[in-house]
């Protein structure tokens, strides 16, 4: 009756398609069709909230914007207003597949664009959509892809976001503007008119949870959201309110067995694979409601597999049962009608074999609406084994093989007889006819035996009826299955009391941790500590860390005897090395490129914590990075300022109260020189590049959001709001740049407009510019040596650095590359070589030169008291390529200690082994290839890159 | 207080050698005497003797066991605390074929079409390029010009980077040919993202295709007057006869042995893997075949997700270990401005393994051996030409690698580049 309340040898009384009693009771009511169905299970249909039954791929005008006589929005992506077009009779052979997986209620909707539209909520095996529609309008639809959208924009994940949050606000203000409306807006109208129907958005990665959390947070509207799969490892994150729709989609094992090519897949999936079942029961425990979906599951068979696994990985059949039922219909608040059996409800059911976590289930009948919507071809598979059959008290053995659309194969053979019999069964509803038959041999013909009709009774296990002879003689005939030839029903494999939890890690993959030392006092004695700051590099001293702060420094300091110690030995310490100017761990793109300013956009959405190249960056000592939008445009988007805290959430990487930067970028790549097509968005020269971000800064001076203008309220703009940031001295610049008349275009522009350029990042040609760059107040971030990669670069050269440090300008060594940023140590040790720095000097350009320039030095940056202890150990000069990082401290916890990177890749080795093992075993079939995760190290100045607007 | 004018000493006739050497006339003999001398062959000579006269290398010996009259000499160089090393050769490099990255016009290492054995990155050469000019200052003279496209990409030559034009610059002309072993899984998506890689379908139909041009450029190469040419097939015979060698850039190990059972195959003398990102999984296969590999980058992520942190940086050391003879190329991203830190990658290698002077082989005689030129180039012996140059210090370290002199063939080298000069126009 529900996932909580279960009746044995039951009846279930319906009229009218509506539930009238369930019931022990014997008596069926007078005038009622009786359906015999012992020894069957019958359940509430299944809802699905995220069908992908009638998907066929977007079917809508793929315009490049949208079509103005219809006054949507500017971007074809958002379509709020659009409903769900259903054309009946729905596909007769799709429907009946999902009828067959159990769901009887599809929430349909257009799985096109951003915001989709809302869906129609339908009871399946309907005729007409008068009879199958349950509600129209039953949830607005929302997703991070832009679908069939020809549009450019937008063009990443962080784009998509911006596009959401700025629709909303959109939706916002057009509710507050003053009759009569300046325009018409039948998208934000939509938004606006369904503010009380769920809110479904699809995840596009698990990461993106937190995405939706915080839109979540903003506009004050809760969603509900369709997972991607691996929600069990951000569920810490996510509060325990959240509703999640989770798609029974697990990736299948891959044929691993050749140990070479088993290197190709990585621990991370192999743990996913192992751990992905799980993740309805991961997210129960921390409280979140989860109802199940067969999403775009090809088959009922694999969709009911995977239940199965879901069953036997921690969701006992009760809870799976409530997912599929009682959970989303209460979601949908259908709860009244549909969800269980109770009097009263809507008659819809399935009649079933056995119960869902059983490896033979089967739905036999699907009862929707009181109809029967679908009945099993092959009623009953119980038909499949043998038979002792009987004619004219002669023996025969039959046995079924199989039973499809295309006919029952069966043999059969006459007791201690060798000729050769043949058989042929048709089997109608309850009816069979059978034909028995010898073969043609050398020396006979063949010959008709017998021509038989009969029924099926007893669920199949006995048929009987008459039939003729060869010769036209009535015959008697009965068969009865050999029940020990059926298999017994088998239970899935696993039960909840056996249940084996997958271990996590954090991150779940490589070198990620089961738990991190808390350590954050103690002293680290006997060491040469560079400390990046007025003291110089002290020879031999002592480090006091206290809570993850640096207490004291220096020779002979006092620290109570208690506190533990970590002898350098003469190691090397330094601060922990800040990137600059890093694109590691960002995911869904770095560039939102399609318009020329995208400062709306926000690399900090898109923070990555589990790519493995925040751990290698750890390894070469760096412990902070401004992770920077590309470089496609001349105004990019906002930074994320991260600690490697690797093993943390995003939110947890990201530093508290950091101070605000935008990406700005000039030359080669903004007017998109190096593309095979430029396009047409403006700017496509150095000129247009000044004008666009002269146009940017004119238009935020005049933006005053929350006023009135022209007896309208003023439009909110995320992109003029971080504009106007700079303008009010609250956003940094740092700003890609080679060339040196574009670096004195835009301190001039920037002059004249009142702001100030933080940082000129890359600024090769920065040497030529040093003076002005003084007067102006703005620092330098640059390579070591690259050059040659594009004409722009023809006069970088690798003293620039020195030259800029020797000018006076604030200087740091950046990596703009996940393989340089784990030695960027080296990379300082250039402009000993090229341009003669010191020590000292160099070794700052990669830690107080850029805390400085990022606004960080009050915390970090240097070795001084009272700052952050982020410290990096060296094997020995730090300067040198005879020297690694040993351990590397981000406010006073180790994140990296070499020492255990062969316990590390031990353990590594040990669990892939008995991984692959169980995916060898694992004997689900169609085993795929593996398949090699390419992770693709990104930087805004490879050729590449202009190629790919990286 | 000896020593201390010894050093002054020293310094002054160094820093004035540029300008001194312009007047060396080549038949003149010049005797270098204190350096610690790196001799290329894995060997190293705290103080040493050396000399040269002309193009070629006179004299290599132990200071301390052995002595000179200075008066042989036409000019003395002190070098006391310096270090002289042979010329360093960057394997599959694109130093002179291509100039600026993004800019087309200036590529010359690519041509169209899948088997084009008999391309020659030879006459494309430019000597001009002021990248090389870059790459020389930090100690890398020579390097293997190969290209790098299709399948069967073309031949490569060796070339030292002090010639005029092509000609005066090459020191073995075709000899390797190229080619680019299919992989056995091949990337999915666009870079930016984190793209999949599946299994290559197309694997078996390409070896095949490879085999086959193998098998008829060797039955071609058994009439060694063909009396119809062709020219593709012309420039595969020296696979055959031993004069050329075949270098085969495979990364993944499965693709690594398949590589090497189709070298034993066909009829190929000589077979070097070039990149070989899993070749410490398949040493034995290697060592068995005597394959040497030419490790393609030392800086470099590992290839895998779960590889150890430091895999590329130690990749020299296992093989070597193993006994695999390894060479050094800078390959990938900006690969040709890249080079001029070879000696740096190679560095990384030592502190991950990699015996000094081993590494130093690897970019001296190992290369020189692989393009059969080791009896003129890859050490300083007495006999051998004239390529080396004088480093302040450690030259595989960056802090330490100073470069006061450079000979090439025996002639001086100029130390200026484009970018020293833009040093010198603005550093006031």
């Amino acid at each position: 009756m529900s996932s909580e309340n279960r009746l044995d040898s039951a009846m279930l009384v319906i009229q009218d398609g509506v539930v009238l009693e369930v019931s022990k009771s014997a008596k069926p009511p007078k005038n009622a069709v009786v359906h015999d169905c012992r020894g069957r299970i019958i359940y509430p249909s299944f809802i699905d909230l995220y069908s992908g039954l009638n998907v066929d791929g977007p079917k809508r005008d793929k315009s490049k914007t949208a079509k103005p006589n219809k006054a949507s929005n500017w971007n074809p992506a958002i379509r709020p207003e659009d409903a769900m077009d259903l054309d009946f009779p729905l596909n007769e052979k799709k429907v009946d597949d999902w009828l067959a997986s159990g769901f009887g209620v599809v929430n349909l909707h257009e799985r096109d664009g951003i915001m989709r539209g809302s869906s129609t909520l339908i009871n399946l095996g309907q005729e007409n959509s008068n009879d199958a529609v349950i509600r129209a309008k039953a949830a607005q639809h929302y997703s991070f892809s832009k679908g069939s959208s020809k549009a450019d924009y937008p063009s990443s994940h962080i784009g998509a976001i911006a596009l959401i949050r700025q629709t909303l606000y959109d939706a916002n203000w057009y509710s507050k503007l003053v009759e009569p409306k300046p325009e018409a807006n039948l998208s934000l109208e939509a938004i606006n008119g369904t503010t009380k129907v769920p809110h479904i958005v699809e995840l596009n990665h698990s990461l993106s949870a937190r995405n939706v959390q915080n839109i979540s947070k903003e506009f004050n509207k809760p969603f509900i959201m369709v997972g991607a799969g691996k929600e069990y490892l951000v569920q810490d994150e996510i509060d325990p309110q959240t509703s999640f729709i989770l798609p029974l989609n697990y990736p299948k094992a891959l044929d691993v067995k050749d140990p070479y090519e088993a290197r190709m897949v990585s621990l991370a999936e192999l743990k996913h694979w192992e751990a992905a079942p799980f993740n309805a029961y991961f997210l129960s425990e921390k409280g979140n409601t989860v109802c199940f979906s067969r999403d775009t599951l090809k088959s009922s068979k694999v969709f009911l597999e995977n239940l199965r696994r879901t069953i036997s990985s921690g969701t006992v059949h009760n809870a799976a049962l409530k997912a599929l039922t009682e959970t989303p219909a209460k979601m949908m608040g259908i709860s009244s009608h549909y969800g269980t059996l109770n009097p009263g409800k809507t008659a819809n059911f399935i009649i079933a074999n056995s119960t869902i976590d059983n490896q033979d289930f089967q739905v036999l009948e699907h009862w929707t609406k009181g109809n029967r919507a679908f009945q099993s071809d092959l009623a009953d598979r119980d038909m499949v084994g043998k038979y002792n059959l009987v004619v004219e008290k002669i023996d025969y053995t039959v046995s079924v093989k199989s039973i499809s659309t295309k006919g029952i194969v069966a043999t059969i053979e006459r007791v201690g007889d060798t000729a050769t019999v043949e058989l042929k069964i048709e089997r109608n509803e309850d009816l069979l006819s059978l034909l028995i038959s010898e073969k043609a041999t050398k020396s006979a013909n063949a010959k008709l035996l017998y021509t038989l009709t009969g029924k099926v009774s007893f669920q199949g296990g006995v048929w009987d009826g008459r039939g003729q002879d060869g010769s036209g003689n009535w015959v008697q005939w009965a068969a009865i299955k050999d029940r020990k030839s059926t298999k017994k029903p088998k239970k899935a494999e696993e039960k909840a009391d056996s249940l084996i939890i997958p271990m996590l890690i954090n991150p779940n993959g490589a070198f990620g941790w089961d738990s991190l030392s808390d350590e954050t006092t103690y002293v680290i004695t006997n060491a040469v500590i560079w400390t990046a700051a007025d003291t110089g590099i002290i020879d031999r001293g002592d480090i006091y860390v206290v809570d993850g702060k640096i207490k004291n420094i220096g020779k002979d300091i006092l620290f109570p005897s208690e506190v533990k110690r970590i002898n350098a030995n003469g190691r090397h310490i330094t601060p922990g090395i800040i990137d600059e100017h890093s694109h590691i761990g960002i995911r869904g793109g770095v560039n939102e490129w399609a318009q020329s300013s995208s400062a709306e956009v926000r690399i900090g959405d898109a923070v990555d914590p589990w790519n493995v190249n925040i751990y290698r960056q750890l390894a070469g000592g760096v412990t902070s990075a401004q992770l920077l939008h590309g470089s496609a445009n001349p105004i990019g988007g906002q930074s994320a300022l991260i600690k490697l805290k690797w093993g943390q959430s995003a939110e947890e990487m990201l530093i508290d109260d950091a101070p605000k930067f935008i990406k700005f970028a000039l030359g080669e790549n903004v007017k998109r020189s190096n593309r095979s097509t430029p396009g047409d968005r403006f700017p496509l020269t150095r000129m247009g590049v000044e004008q666009s971000i002269g146009d940017a800064f004119v238009r935020a001076q005049e933006y005053n959001p929350g006023t009135m203008q022209n007896g309208q309220p003023v439009r909110r703009d995320l992109d003029l709001d971080a504009i106007k940031e700079i303008l009010n001295d609250e956003r940094n610049i740092s700003c890609h740049s080679y060339v040196q008349s574009e670096i004195l275009m835009l301190m001039n522009l920037a002059d004249s407009l009142g702001f100030r350029v933080n940082t000129f990042t890359h600024i090769l040609e920065g040497y030529k510019v040093s003076d002005k760059m003084k007067t102006h107040g703005a620092m330098a971030s640059t390579f070591s040596d690259w050059w040659a990669y594009k004409f722009e670069v023809n006069d970088a050269i690798p003293y620039n650095a020195a030259m800029l440090v020797k000018a006076g300008i604030v200087t740091a060594i950046n990596s703009d590359d996940a393989e340089m940023g784990r030695r960027l140590n080296q990379e300082a040790a250039k402009t000993m070589k090229y341009g003669g720095l010191s020590e000292e000097e160099a070794i700052k350009l990669i830690t107080i030169n850029p805390a400085r320039m990022l606004h960080l030095d009050d915390r970090t940056g240097s070795i001084e008291i009272g700052k952050d202890a982020d410290l990096v150990m060296w094997s020995d000069n730090p300067l040198s390529v005879y020297s690694q990082a040993e351990k590397t401290f981000i406010e006073g916890r180790i994140y990296f200690d070499r020492r255990k990177q062969d316990e590390i890749q031990l353990e590594i080795q040990k669990e892939r082994a008995r991984l692959i093992q169980a995916m060898i075993l694992d004997k689900s079939d169609s085993k795929k290839k593996p398949e090699h995760k390419e992770e693709k190290h990104m930087h805004c100045d490879t050729i590449l890159e202009d190629y790919s607007e990286e | 207080m000896l020593r201390n004018i010894l050093v002054i000493c020293v310094l002054t006739v160094l820093g004035m050698c540029p300008i001194m050497a312009q007047t060396i006339k080549p038949a003149k003999k010049v005797l270098i005497r204190y350096a610690t001398a790196h001799v290329g062959n894995g060997e190293r000579i705290d103080n040493a003797l050396f000399g040269f006269q002309g193009n070629e290398i006179i004299l290599l010996a132990d200071g301390n066991k052995s002595r000179v009259n200075v008066l042989d000499y036409d000019s003395i160089i002190d070098a006391e605390g310096k270090h002289i090393y042979p010329g360093f050769i960057v394997m599959d490099s694109r130093l002179g074929l291509v100039e600026i990255g993004a800019v087309r016009a200036t590529h010359d290492y690519d041509e169209t079409g899948d088997f084009t054995p008999n391309v020659r990155t030879l006459p494309a050469f430019n000597t001009e390029s002021k990248v090389i000019a870059t790459v020389k200052t930090n100690g890398v003279l020579m390097g293997q010009i190969a290209p790098s496209g299709g399948v069967l990409s073309g031949s490569s030559s060796c070339m030292h980077f002090d010639g005029e034009n092509w000609q005066d610059a090459k020191v073995r002309a075709d000899e390797g040919v190229y080619l680019n072993w299919p992989n056995g899984y091949r990337y999915k998506g666009w870079w930016a993202e984190p793209g999949e890689a599946k299994s290559n379908d197309k694997y078996a139909e390409r070896r095949k295709e490879i085999v086959a041009f193998f098998e008829d450029a060797r039955a071609y190469s058994l009439d060694s007057n063909q009396a119809e040419k062709n020219l593709r097939f012309e420039s595969m015979r020296g696979l055959f006869n031993g004069k050329k060698r075949l270098y085969i850039r495979a990364d993944w190990a499965k693709d690594i042995i398949d590589a090497v059972l189709f070298y034993r195959e066909s009829g190929v003398k000589n077979m070097a893997i070039v990149g070989g990102a899993e070749a410490h999984l398949v040493t034995t296969e290697l060592t068995e075949n005597s394959v040497p590999v030419v490790i393609d980058r030392v800086h470099k992520l590992p290839s895998h997700l779960d590889d150890p942190l430091d895999q590329p940086f130690k990749l020299a050391s296992q093989l070597v270990a193993a006994g695999v003879e390894v060479s050094f190329a800078t390959s990938g991203d900006m690969e040709a401005m890249i080079s001029r830190n070879l000696p740096f990658q190679v560095g990384t290698a030592v502190f991950h393994g990699l015996e000094y002077e081993k590494a130093i082989q690897a970019i001296t005689l190992n290369p020189a051996k692989l393009m059969g030129i080791d009896s003129k180039y890859g050490t300083i012996e007495s006999g051998k030409r004239a390529t080396f140059f004088i480093s302040e210090g450690d030259a595989l370290d960056i802090s330490t690698n100073n470069i006061s002199t450079i000979f090439i063939e025996g002639n001086v080298v100029d130390l200026e580049n484009h970018q020293i000069q833009l040093y010198e126009k603005f550093k006031n």
